[in-house]
């Protein structure tokens, strides 16, 4: 079976601006909940546990979780899909440091203040430097992926779909700031998991599990392997870049600071829970694209092509895409809301306030921050409407953030540091990890940028340290 | 190598998993629209 469109363009474009609109709709109606910056920003800083960690789930899954996953299924085999699933370890462990965050800074706005806080100007520009690399390329790559997506499944030409998924976020975005993402995000969560559990369940029901495992076994055995090297080292490679995705993205911070006093903590373990089983649930299905004589043309492809074929033979044909394309827009909205809130959150406030000194006024300030949305968003267009591997740099920034894990550690709970050491250490590592990625392997990068930012971070605890500052007037 | 019990469980497992993380996020919500705490 080749990729032809499963499902008709007319069709493809009444689902996405059909959802686009609900989207919305519901933005501006979540919207007139705020009244004031603050309260666009960080919805009022009383998200309860319910939205809190579906907020946190559903940002976490992106199209990579839903499309990667059977990719590292197909190359990595088991230990592929269980690299993925450790990602979930970072918002597990985000849940201590949610706690702490919110004791550090309890009027704080962006995970810039803490930088700014702990490590000077210097760390605050590094930080700045780091994250916003990290932050556009992988609101980008969901922009290709969500134009990729649309053109695979409904023929739909990548710019126009492209295109419409950006605008759709930055519409919603714009009219209910972090209500309408939290709000959005409640709903598309659900939607993913009932997607996943429903193609999931059929792929099962339909596959012949002794004649599956049989083939895996003759045609495929490395997929079945207990000890495979590269496989091992990606578990790790994964797990570190998750941390430094989740420890230093804003994405995460304003949530931490959005939720009510003693939900952040419980919501970010519970999400990480939730969230483990996600890429073993979507990825397995690629384990049956060969006993099941599925030709995958292009590997990236390979989760909408078993899905659309076990659900075809289910006589599901003329909704499968329609499961797909929902599932698929819903995983790539609720991260992109999120990353365009979050990173106009840090321009707002960590450039336009901080580095540029200028207030943001109560009186207009939707005009200041949706400017900024769109601002973001045309970046994020003119970025992808090209169609560059925008994803290689979302891979190249996993050193870039693991050199972050340590310092953002050490900044929340240690009293002395030597915040040169840490500054040169996050630097190193930068240069290091990325070296590694080029000469070693993807797979090797995060490990070497979190272990040489360890050995600095550590020697910053006992080589001269200074006490750090308890807050921004110190 | 793995086994076929095990790879049945996995997937099993994560399926089963998904589900329950339907229920968890539907029970918090009814619990904290009934208790005026969404936001």
């Amino acid at each position: 079976m080749t990729a032809d469109p499963v499902i008709s363009v007319s069709t493809g474009w009444a689902v996405v601006i059909g959802l686009g609109l609900l989207w919305v709709a519901l933005g501006w109606w979540w919207g007139r909940k705020a009244q004031t910056a603050e309260g666009f920003i960080l919805a009022g800083r009383n998200v309860g546990m319910s939205l809190g960690t579906a907020t946190a789930m559903a940002t976490w899954v992106t199209s990579n979780t839903t499309m990667l996953a059977p990719v590292l299924a197909l190359t990595l085999g088991v230990w592929g899909m269980v690299a993925y699933a450790t990602a979930s370890f970072g918002l597990m462990l985000f849940a201590p440091m949610a706690m702490r965050i919110c004791r550090t800074l309890p009027q704080g706005h962006t995970a810039g203040d803490f930088f700014n806080l702990r490590y000077g100007r210097a760390g605050w520009v590094i930080f700045l430097l780091i994250t916003m690399l990290y932050s556009l390329s992988w609101l980008v790559s969901m922009a290709i992926a969500g134009g990729d997506l649309l053109q695979a499944l409904a023929g739909i030409p990548f710019i126009q779909g492209m295109s419409l998924i950006l605008v759709v976020c930055v519409l919603y975005t714009l009219f209910g700031g972090l209500y309408a993402v939290i709000g959005t995000d409640f709903i598309q969560s659900l939607i993913i998991l009932v997607g996943i559990v429903l193609v999931g369940s059929l792929v099962v029901m339909r596959l012949d599990f002794d004649a599956a495992y049989t083939h895996l076994r003759t045609v495929q055995p490395s997929l079945l392997k207990f000890v495979m090297p590269a496989a091992l080292l990606a578990v790790f490679n994964n797990m570190l870049f998750g941390f430094g995705e989740v420890f230093h993205n804003n994405v995460w911070w304003s949530r931490a600071f959005a939720m009510r006093p003693g939900i952040a903590p419980k919501a970010f373990f519970v999400s990480g829970l939730l969230w483990f089983p996600i890429p073993i649930a979507a990825g397995f299905i690629a384990l049956a694209a060969g006993p099941m004589g599925i030709n995958i043309v292009e590997s990236n492809q390979t989760g909408p092509l078993v899905a659309a074929t076990v659900m075809h033979d289910a006589g599901l044909g003329a909704v499968a895409g329609l499961v797909i394309l929902v599932v698929l827009f819903c995983s790539m909205a609720s991260s992109i809301d999120s990353l365009l809130a979050a990173t106009s959150d840090l321009l707002v406030k960590d450039v336009h306030g901080g580095l540029l000194g200028k207030k943001l006024p109560e009186r207009n300030f939707r005009r200041i921050t949706g400017t900024v949305i769109c601002l973001v968003g045309v970046v994020a267009w003119v970025l992808a409407a090209p169609h560059w591997p925008i994803i290689e740099a979302l891979f190249i920034s996993g050193p870039l953030v693991a050199s972050l894990i340590w310092p953002v550690i050490a900044g929340l709970f240690w009293r002395k540091i030597n915040r040169r050491i840490v500054l040169v250490g996050i630097v190193t590592a930068c240069v290091l990890g990325v070296t590694a990625y080029f000469l070693m392997g993807w797979f090797t990068a995060s490990l070497v940028g979190a272990a040489v930012s360890m050995l600095f971070t550590i020697s910053a605890r006992f080589i001269h340290p200074q006490p750090v500052a308890a807050d921004l007037t110190s | 190598m793995f086994s076929q019990a095990f790879l049945h469980f996995l997937i099993g497992l994560s399926l089963a998993w998904t589900v329950v993380g339907v229920l968890v996020l539907l029970g918090l919500f009814i619990r904290d629209y009934r208790q005026g705490k969404l936001w």
